[in-house]
């Protein structure tokens, strides 16, 4: 079955909806804030590039905005978004189904939240903190504002977040559940994050276990969300393509089966345990590309991966690859310039943690 | 939709506070016994009473892996006895394609007390172990599987959906073998959460009865081992179970409370009867959510008495607490367990009637039942409903 992508909405480091995410491909560069975490040993200062959700006023009203924390304002805006790039914002759009992925969840509210729990003398929870904590609390604000009563189904299952949402949604087309699926995912800056990646990158830290392990020169901590607009529609009516297949494996017990004839948007961000691996599961003359250096290391990344891929549907264009992180770079077969798409389709491919693969291919 | 094809059950393993093991549960449960109690596994100053799993449950030499969260030791303790309930030898989950798919809440949060009380500059350690240890990837790890994976976070309707989406891969043909289900642990931020809403009972709960003032919480888990048909025809027993249907719809309302027409649940029982091919003379009883709060149970027993007459029903929530990402496959392993025992417990804690609600009042004693089809239901947080129809007997036509 051939799914269709009708609509984009991203945000990030790079900007607000699919022609910001475009023009930073061309230019090749997102901008990063230097993000300050105050420790008894003394101020850290990690860079990352983070969201503006400011346009999310032209979409909802200040008075349902004013209980919505950030990482749930990303999740509303991507969808908005989605749906307007779609022209399905105002339409009857049938019996949808909506798909949202995180890899952490609403960490700043949920850490602030512990830390009233724990550390206050009485027991105390903000019960708007509490609920908003929950993880299907931004597809829950989604259904509420776009008045969506079909299937909702919330994921989180780290780097193979969004390959698992996007299978889901898949099947629900495939089965006919719903005519349309809002598939997205969102994860958020936190101090916690930072800290973490300062421990993962300081050599002379004696907080991690695994300090120094990883090169740290880009690894940036990203955020943002990204949402599609699924239909079982004919390809015919997408400029992006369509979503071709999703699998998903264990590289390290099984290998992986990749698609032939294939460009692949590999998903290094710095991070993952698995960063240098692909270089052991791809051929040598597989063209390959990173674009994390645009969108930053989050679990959902691959997400803006399979934007990049549905703009070079659009384009008949592959991007040119940042530099890294992609290691054993001299082992691999870069796309350092840009470069006819051609027949080709375009594999998002991510290695996670424990030997986990996702990829999702896209054609057009 | 159409009816879609019947999904094997080949093995059942669940822990809660009322048994280590399915059958221990069931004799908990027909005993009309509950033994809730402030939280010990956890320091508060708050007393509300929990059903937690007291024991020490954990059978560390079984498994590979021990570093890990609680809710992952529950998950990996019903998935060995599911396991074994299934006939199989462990080692078969390492050369079939094999996926998992959990439903959870608090085990996939990223939640350490002792993370939060190491100061300033805490050790990583325990966000590390978060991160490679949610219930999903402890069960992949531990069995070395490699299929796809899922971690469902619909709050506490996770356990049932995660059913019926793993029952999704084995019909699409991703999977030969699922392994699927809920698991959740007492956690102080939901306790401490739940009170702050106001729909916490300081006393055993009451689901359905005209004093109920809310639930209590629990924690536990249910895993169910799903067989494609070559899988069945392999297998030296029959299944267990079927999952007939499944559907899910939402409330598109609220965030904690539940949609007063009822409408969301509606669909989803409509969805999940569609799928299931079954009719409403086919459904001997309802597992109903009955969590005891004064929302929930009002709209749930409406939409039952609307369509379902007549249709016997009870909650067990009273029993084993409100289990939260564990609730909806550990009520779909005692719906099973109930139509293979023919008879379904007591529905504990109601005892008066709410004149608010229609003439349909749950199970006061224990009752025999006729049939082997059954409708298990599980409302949540952000409006989520699902409802999965389950059957035993031979493989439905």
């Amino acid at each position: 079955m051939k799914v269709s992508i009708k609509g984009i909405g991203v945000l990030g480091g790079f900007g607000c909806g699919i022609g910001d995410l475009n023009k930073t491909i061309i230019t090749g560069k997102s901008s990063s804030a230097a993000m300050v975490i105050k420790t008894t040993d003394g101020d850290i200062e990690v860079p990352a590039f983070l969201a503006n959700t400011d346009r999310l006023k032209s979409f909802v009203s200040k008075r349902d905005l004013r209980r919505i924390d950030h990482y749930i304002r990303m999740a509303l805006l991507g969808c908005f978004l989605a749906l307007e790039d779609a022209d399905m914002l105002h339409a009857n759009r049938g019996k949808m189904g909506i798909i949202i992925a995180t890899g952490y969840g609403s960490t700043c509210n949920t850490f602030d939240l512990q830390h009233s729990v724990i550390t206050e003398a009485a027991p105390f929870c903000s019960p708007i903190q509490f609920s908003n904590s929950v993880h299907n609390a931004a597809a829950t604000y989604i259904s509420i504002l776009l008045k969506e009563m079909g299937p909702n189904l919330s994921v989180s299952h780290y780097d193979m977040s969004i390959a698992s949402a996007f299978l889901s949604a898949y099947q629900w087309l495939q089965e006919g559940r719903v005519e349309s699926v809002l598939v997205g995912s969102v994860d958020e800056y936190s101090k916690i994050l930072g800290y973490f990646r300062h421990c993962l990158y300081n050599k002379g830290n004696k907080k991690a276990d695994f300090a120094g392990k990883m090169n740290h020169e880009y690894a940036i901590i990203g955020e943002g969300a990204n949402f599609f607009v699924l239909t079982g529609e004919n390809e015919a009516n997408s400029p992006y393509g369509f979503i071709e297949e999703i699998k998903m494996g264990n590289f390290k017990r099984k290998g992986i089966n990749l698609p032939e004839n294939t460009a692949f948007f590999l998903g290094a961000d710095g991070y993952s345990e698995c960063d240098d691996q692909y270089v052991n599961y791809l051929s040598e003359d597989a063209r390959v590309a990173s674009y994390s250096h645009l969108y930053g290391g989050l679990p959902v990344g691959t997400g803006f991966d399979i934007a990049i891929a549905a703009l070079s549907n659009k384009f008949g264009t592959v991007f040119k690859s940042g530099d890294s992180p992609i290691y054993n770079s001299d082992r691999l077969n870069v796309i350092r310039h840009n470069e006819d798409l051609g027949s080709r389709r375009i594999c998002c491919l991510k290695l996670g943690a424990g030997g986990s693969y996702g990829w999702v291919s896209l054609n057009h | 939709m159409k009816p879609l094809a019947p999904v094997a059950i080949a093995g059942i393993g669940c822990i809660c506070s009322a048994g280590l093991v399915l059958k221990e549960c069931m004799d908990f449960l027909y005993k009309g016994k509950r033994n809730p109690a402030p939280p010990v596994n956890f320091s508060t100053k708050l007393t509300f009473p929990v059903f937690e799993v007291l024991e020490d449950f954990f059978q560390s030499n079984l498994f590979e892996e021990n570093n890990i969260l609680r809710t992952c030791k529950l998950a990996l303790t019903a998935t060995l006895e599911a396991i074994s309930d299934a006939g199989f030898d462990r080692k078969i989950l390492e050369t079939k394609r094999v996926g998992a798919c959990i439903g959870t809440n608090v085990g996939c949060s990223m939640h350490d007390e002792s993370f939060a009380n190491d100061g300033n500059t805490p050790f990583i350690t325990p966000v590390n172990r978060f991160l490679f240890s949610n219930p999903t990837s402890s069960i992949a790890s531990e069995f070395k599987m490699t299929g796809p994976l899922q971690t469902v976070v619909n709050a506490c309707s996770s356990g049932s959906d995660a059913l019926g989406l793993a029952a999704s891969w084995i019909r699409s043909g991703i999977c030969d073998i699922v392994i699927t289900g809920g698991a959740d642990e007492m956690y102080q931020i939901t306790y401490t959460g739940f009170k702050s809403l106001l729909i916490n009972d300081d006393s055993p709960c009451k689901p359905f009865d005209v004093n109920r003032k809310g639930l209590n919480l629990g924690e536990g888990a249910a895993v169910f081992i799903l067989v494609s048909q070559e899988i069945e025809k392999e297998m030296k027993k029959d299944p267990r179970a079927y999952i007939l249907g499944y559907g899910s719809a939402t409330d598109a309302f609220h965030h904690t409370k539940t949609r007063p027409d009822g409408k969301g649940l509606k669909l989803a029982i409509e969805e999940a009867m569609e799928t299931s091919g079954a009719t409403l003379s086919d459904i001997a009883f309802i597992n109903a959510h009955g969590t005891g709060t004064l929302d929930n149970d009002l709209v749930e027993s409406r939409v039952l008495y609307e369509m379902f007459p007549g249709v016997p029903f009870f909650s067990t929530k009273g029993y084993t607490g409100h289990t939260l990402g564990a609730a909806g496959a550990i009520e779909a392993a005692f719906t099973i367990a109930c139509i293979e025992e023919g008879r379904v417990p007591a529905s504990v804690g109601f005892t008066t009637s709410d004149p608010e609600m229609p003439p349909a009042y749950p199970l006061q004693q224990n009752a025999t039942i006729n049939g082997n089809t059954a409708l298990s239901e599980t409302l949540a947080f952000g409006g989520n409903n699902s409802v999965l129809i389950l059957s035993t007997g031979e493989h439905p036509a």
